[in-house]
């Protein structure tokens, strides 16, 4: 088997790296970058726990090859924050009590970001929509989608007042 | 989660990857969005010494108007055929079937020609292709044939295409302006789910939206591979839509499918399952004539 070059942006940051062809993204992560926001728990591509995104566009990372990210742009939960001030999407998943176990939230946050980055208006269905492959165990959905309509919320208004 | 080993092969053309799978197709897999193969490599049902990419070879990625066809690359995501203006307006059924496909996460990196090469009799879009009379290119090194979709699947999972072949793009009739579509769907719940049964339509009206000139139905899920239930049809067209002929039509299905069953089944429950799922689908269709101009 031979070892593989690959090129990607990984939370804006060049990497280039030399890896086995026969490990997920998930485990490129995990095991070879160190990041563990993305969760694994079924390995399958249903429960969402450790959902990235790739070129903008949510992804089980469980579910792609390694070697399909070369020249791709990789976000995960570790590139969400600037520094110690959170996202929008994060600081209001804290104000809301949206956390529970906390083992679903870094998927459900990157489910969200795709959706933040993409539309400036969004209505409590397009957030049940774009968390519809996440689960939480907690059942702490209502707290989640709470959360998320008012970091949209309060993103519309600041918009509007060109803040 | 240890995967079998393999070497990653990616080519830039389509010439390069036909001339690896004419030497090594018969042990290739090949990759677009992976979403079926990831599973199959974790299972160890698959266990390929070469795992071909797809992503980045050059022509496998569009969606066209083609002289009144509609052409689609293999590569093309379900996310894609949602958004696309060209199938929300010619053939909404194919859009409405990849919005049901597993979650956005899948439908952001599953791909069309994976959703049918795959062969699954529960493929989402395969009944919307049906109706929309499909067919594919299928190409080697040396070969370049067409096939229709009926005429792709010879059992669950198991598909005309020889190792050294892929297909290379999936054409479909651009149905006349006015023609109404369906696609109904039967599951355990709304996301992340197989569908147990599902229904495309497509019904041809003519100039008043009254009578019915032609009419398409696939049932999904419920027979080994995916046909149009003609018999079916014939019942719908010409007439006007009347409860006791949807009725009908929808019974044609039902007990067509339960004829060509497999040990798969429970028909107790099926039977009228599928029934109210036909008529919930040229209902839904029908509705759509007021929305239009």
């Amino acid at each position: 088997m031979k070892k593989i070059k690959i090129n990607f942006i990984l939370n804006d940051k060049k990497q280039e790296m030399e890896i086995p062809p026969n490990i997920s993204l998930l485990d490129l992560l995990r095991n070879h970058l160190g990041l563990t926001g993305a969760k694994k728990v079924c390995e399958s591509g249903e429960c969402g726990a450790c959902t990235v995104l790739i070129n903008g566009k949510a992804v089980n990372s469980c579910m792609v090859l390694a070697p399909q990210v070369n020249g791709k742009r990789i976000q995960t939960i570790e590139g969400m924050s600037s520094g110690s001030s959170l996202h929008p999407l994060q600081k209001a998943f804290v104000d809301k009590g949206a956390v529970q176990c906390g083992f679903c939230t870094p998927g459900m946050l990157m489910s969200l970001k795709a959706l933040y980055d993409e539309k400036t208006k969004v209505g409590r269905e397009e957030i049940k929509r774009a968390i519809s492959g996440n689960l939480c165990r907690c059942t702490g959905y209502q707290q989640i989608i709470e959360a998320a309509d008012i970091a949209f919320k309060g993103r519309a208004k600041s918009d509007f007042t060109g803040i | 989660m240890i995967l079998p080993e393999f070497d990653f092969v990616t080519f830039d053309t389509l010439k390069e990857t036909l001339n690896l799978l004419n030497r090594h197709g018969d042990e290739s897999k090949l990759i677009a969005g992976g979403t079926d193969l990831m599973i199959k490599l974790k299972s160890g049902e698959a266990t390929p010494k070469y795992i071909v990419n797809l992503s980045s070879c050059e022509g496998l990625n569009y969606l066209k108007d083609n002289n009144g066809k509609i052409s689609i690359g293999p590569i093309v995501t379900h996310t894609e055929l949602i958004n696309s203006s060209l199938l929300n307006n010619f053939a909404p059924v194919l859009s409405a079937a990849a919005g049901v496909i597993g979650s956005p996460q899948i439908r952001n990196q599953g791909t069309i020609g994976g959703n049918i090469c795959n062969a699954s009799p529960s493929a989402d879009t395969v009944p919307a292709l049906m109706v929309l009379n499909s067919r594919v290119k299928i190409v080697s090194h040396d070969e370049e044939r067409w096939a229709s979709l009926k005429d792709f699947f010879l059992s669950p999972h198991h598909t005309i295409l020889k190792g050294n072949e892929l297909i290379a793009e999936i054409e479909m009739e651009k149905l006349p302006e006015g023609t109404l579509f369906s696609f109904q769907r039967v599951s355990r719940r709304k996301s992340m789910d197989i569908a147990q049964m599902s229904v495309a339509v497509a019904l041809v009206m003519d100039e008043n939206k009254e009578h019915v000139l032609e009419a398409r139905i696939s049932p999904g899920s419920v027979t080994p591979t995916p046909v149009r239930i003609h018999k079916a049809e014939k019942i719908l067209e010409g007439e006007i839509l009347t409860d006791n002929i949807i009725e009908s039509a929808a019974e044609e299905v039902s007990r067509r499918a339960i004829d060509m069953t497999d040990t798969r089944w429970i028909p107790e429950y099926k039977k009228p399952a599928i029934k109210g799922l036909v008529i919930r689908a040229i209902k839904d269709a029908m509705g759509q004539r007021g929305q239009m101009q």
